[in-house]
Order: structure tokens, then sequence, then C-alpha cells
């Protein structure tokens, strides 16, 4: 069955009979065709919401019953923004060098600085790097793992403390799979990465967790503690952003003889 | 949410065969069934989409385990009778499904928005679109850019530029705002 979508948007305003709701509810399940609609239905809703060009009792069941969430009120004011051009950026300049100012990095700014002004200083820089790469790749991954062991040492029972660091919650249980929340944006790290994986279990430690990125085991935490809280408790990491690369990861441990496994990526 | 049952193995792969006798089946059509879930929450404007789809599974299995009333109705007929009565006590106390799973941020996923000033939303704007594709970028700036009069025009217009049908280039700016919108709510958040 195709739905119009004039009655797509009253759904998504809540404003059709019990019956209707429940067809188009049933008919989701199989029809990846209706999704898309029901997206674009929501997308039309929005602009027209900016543009001024809802009913007047659209108007009111837009923001009566549409806009609810916090996801729709982002895509609002996403849209608004985009609608009134973002300041410094029009069509033909995205991407040039009117747009914000990317980070440099260190290899950069070590060729900044000693580049153009002294040649005889670059090059004992690029020797000495050049010995610092390879120490790097000679102790391998053995002062990485050292690092991250030596930062969970850390007590992060005052999460205050982290507020801005980049955090990723990885809710329970067992059987969850990944999902498109869990993931951690590379570009966007901070120094230090917070991951929270919350737990319905009653425990003062875990005896050990891995954290395998792929199939390759990259650490090994011994005595993980784990923190109460007034819900349960969860077991809080703190992983440098230097040491996550893009890819999928999985942090594995066992709880009364049940191994629980969590997944996230970094994009 | 109710915090009585625990789920076990055992459950869960009564779970399973209650999907379908074939293992890897049944694990496809959860996958697929919590997905949809999640959307259809979302869609009905609910904050916490993915703890309430985990929560009407867990109930789903919790039922199915003790044979409540799962025999005679289809998968999905049921699950969706649970998923309706989730939803039923989300809207009576949302926050019982946000405080549970993420007790110490929750008040501030509430309000986040409200921290932010004009200037790092701005900033982040920027530092979004640059990001993505140039085409994808400066595509979405221009179709969001037209008046509110001269839109249908400008837009088909677009379409005709590119080759494609007005309703593939929403799907396209569709996803595009997506992206965008990721990647806005990831900066913000590095700025709290």
């Amino acid at each position: 069955m195709k739905f119009e979508e004039s009655e797509l948007r009253q759904y998504l305003l809540k404003n059709l009979s019990d019956e209707r709701t429940e067809k188009i509810d049933l008919q989701f399940f199989d029809d990846d065709e209706l999704e898309t609609s029901l997206i674009l239905a929501e997308e039309d809703l929005i602009e027209n919401y900016i543009d001024g060009t809802l009913s007047s009792p659209e108007r009111e069941l837009f923001q009566k019953n549409f806009l609810v969430s916090k996801h729709r009120r982002e895509h609002l004011e996403l849209l608004t923004q985009l609608k009134n051009k973002p300041s410094g950026l029009t069509e033909n300049t995205a991407g040039t060098s009117e747009a914000v100012e990317k980070p440099i990095s260190f290899i950069e700014k070590l060729a900044k600085i000693f580049q153009p002004k002294f040649p005889q200083v670059a090059a004992f820089a690029t020797l000495a790097l050049a010995f610092a790469v390879f120490g790097w790749w000679f102790i391998g991954l053995g002062g990485q793992t050292t690092e991250i062991a030596a930062l969970n040492k850390k007590d992060l029972s005052d999460l205050k403390t982290f507020q801005k660091s980049s955090n990723l919650n990885i809710s329970s249980d067992v059987m969850r799979g990944n999902n498109s929340e869990q993931n951690l944006q590379k570009d966007l790290l901070t120094e230090n990465v917070i991951i929270r994986i919350v737990l319905r279990e009653n425990l003062e430690t875990i005896p050990a967790l891995e954290i395998y990125r792929g199939e390759t085991l990259v650490e090994t935490l011994k005595n993980v503690r784990v923190y109460k809280t007034q819900y349960g408790s969860d077991i809080r990491l703190i992983l440098p952003a230097s040491s996550l690369e893009k890819g999928s990861y999985r942090i594995e441990f066992r709880v009364e003889d049940r191994q629980k496994s969590y997944n996230f990526s970094v994009q | 949410m109710r915090k009585d049952w625990v789920l076990t193995q055992e459950a869960f792969d009564a779970f399973l065969k209650w999907l379908s006798p074939d293992r890897d089946d049944a694990a496809a059509q959860y996958e697929k069934i919590h997905r949809k879930l999640i959307k259809i929450f979302n869609f009905k404007g609910c904050d916490s989409s993915e703890i309430l789809a985990d929560e009407t599974i867990n109930r789903v299995i919790e039922r199915v385990f003790r044979s409540v009333g799962s025999g005679e109705t289809f998968p999905i007929q049921f699950i969706y009778g649970v998923a309706k009565i989730i939803h039923l006590e989300y809207i009576s106390n949302p926050k019982n499904f946000i405080l549970d799973i993420n007790p110490d941020l929750a008040e501030t996923s509430i309000t986040e928005t409200e921290f932010f000033g004009d200037d790092d939303m701005q900033t982040c704007m920027k530092f979004c679109l640059e990001s993505l594709k140039q085409t994808d970028s400066e595509l979405i700036i221009n179709y969001f850019s037209v008046s509110k009069e001269s839109k249908l025009a400008e837009r088909e217009l677009i379409c005709k530029k590119r080759g494609e049908s007005m309703n593939s280039l929403r799907v396209k700016i569709s996803r595009i705002r997506q992206k965008l919108q990721k990647c806005q709510k990831n900066c913000l958040s590095e700025k709290k």
C-alpha cells in the first residue's frame, strides 16, 4: 500500500486516526520506501515551518506534537542556519579560505617554523624526527599500551573533570550490537576520550578487559575499576585519541561466566 | 523502566527461535526489527529511541521466554503491540527512559542546546560544511538558499542541471543534511 505525502505529514503531526497510524507503523517494518517517504515528509514539514507556509492548524500541531524531540529541534536549527546562508560561506566558497581554519599538525608547525629561515636547523630537526620515528617504531605499540594502562589507573569517579573530553556511552546488554550512534569522529576527538559502559550488574572490578581493533587485540587492561552509580554501575575507560585509528573496535570482558562484547567505531 | 527481569542467553535464544527456526535468518530479522523500532520511535518524536527500542525487545524476549501471549500472533504484530505500550509509558514519563541508561549526563543532554551561543553554532556549521565533499556542501547551500517564492522553479533547475529527478535530489539532500547534523552535534559537544 502506498501512502500519500499529505497523510504522512498528518502521521508526523500526530493528527491521524489510530487505525491509519497503526497501518503506517506496521507497514514500516517491511517497507524501506515508506521510510524514505517519511524522511522526506519530515524534511518538507520543517522547511515549510521555517518558510511560514504551514497552515495555521498545521503550525500549531507542528509546535505541539512534532517539535518535541531534541533531534528535531536540532534539525530545525540546522535548516534555519542553512536557509539564512552560513556567514562567510556562499554558494561557491564552501571549502575555500573563507571557511574556518583547520588545526595545523605538529609536522606542519615544525615545517613552518624552520623551513624558510634556517635550512640547517630544518635538516637537523628532520634527522631528529627520523630518529624519534624510528625509536617509536622500534618500541612498537608497547609504549602506547603502557600509556593506556597508566591513564586507566586514574580515578574517574568525578565525570565533571572530564566534561570537555570526547565521550562515548555504550549501553548494556550482552546481545546489543553496534548501532549508528556508537561511533566517534576521529577529526573531532579531544586529547583523551572517555568511554563509559553502563552495566546492570553490581561489580567491584573487571579482572581483564580487552580492546580489539578489527580482529587485532590492541590493549588488555587488568583489574578495571567499576564505578557505582545510583542506577547500577559502569566501567569508565580513558583512551588517548592518538591510540584510536579509524575502524571498528570491540571491547570484551567476562562477567559471571558470560562474555560481554561492546562495539564502537571511529570514523 | 522495569528492572526486575534480567536478560539471559537462554531467553535470547528462545526469542531468536521464535523469530525464525533458522538462526541466521532470526539474527538478521532481529537486527532489522531493532533498527526499524528505533526509526519508528524517532518518527513519533521520542528522544530516547534507542533505549525505547532496547526496552521493547527486552520485554518481548521476556514474554516469549515466559510464553506470555506470544504464541498466536505474528512476531511483528506482537512486537509492535509491546512497542505501543513502551511508547505510552514514555509519553507519561520520558525521564524514566533517559535516566536509566545515562544518569550522570541526562540533565546536560536535555538542555544541551542552551549552552551554545551563535558563534559556536556558526563555527561548527562552517567546520561541518568544510568537512563535506565540496560538491555536497555547494549543493546543500544552493538547495536551501533559494527564496520560498522561487523554490520550486530553482530546484527544478538544479535537477535539470544534474540530470536527476526531484525525488532523487531530495533524498540526496536529506542524506547530506543528516551528515551535517551529526557533524554539528559532535562539534558542539566538543565545545561544551
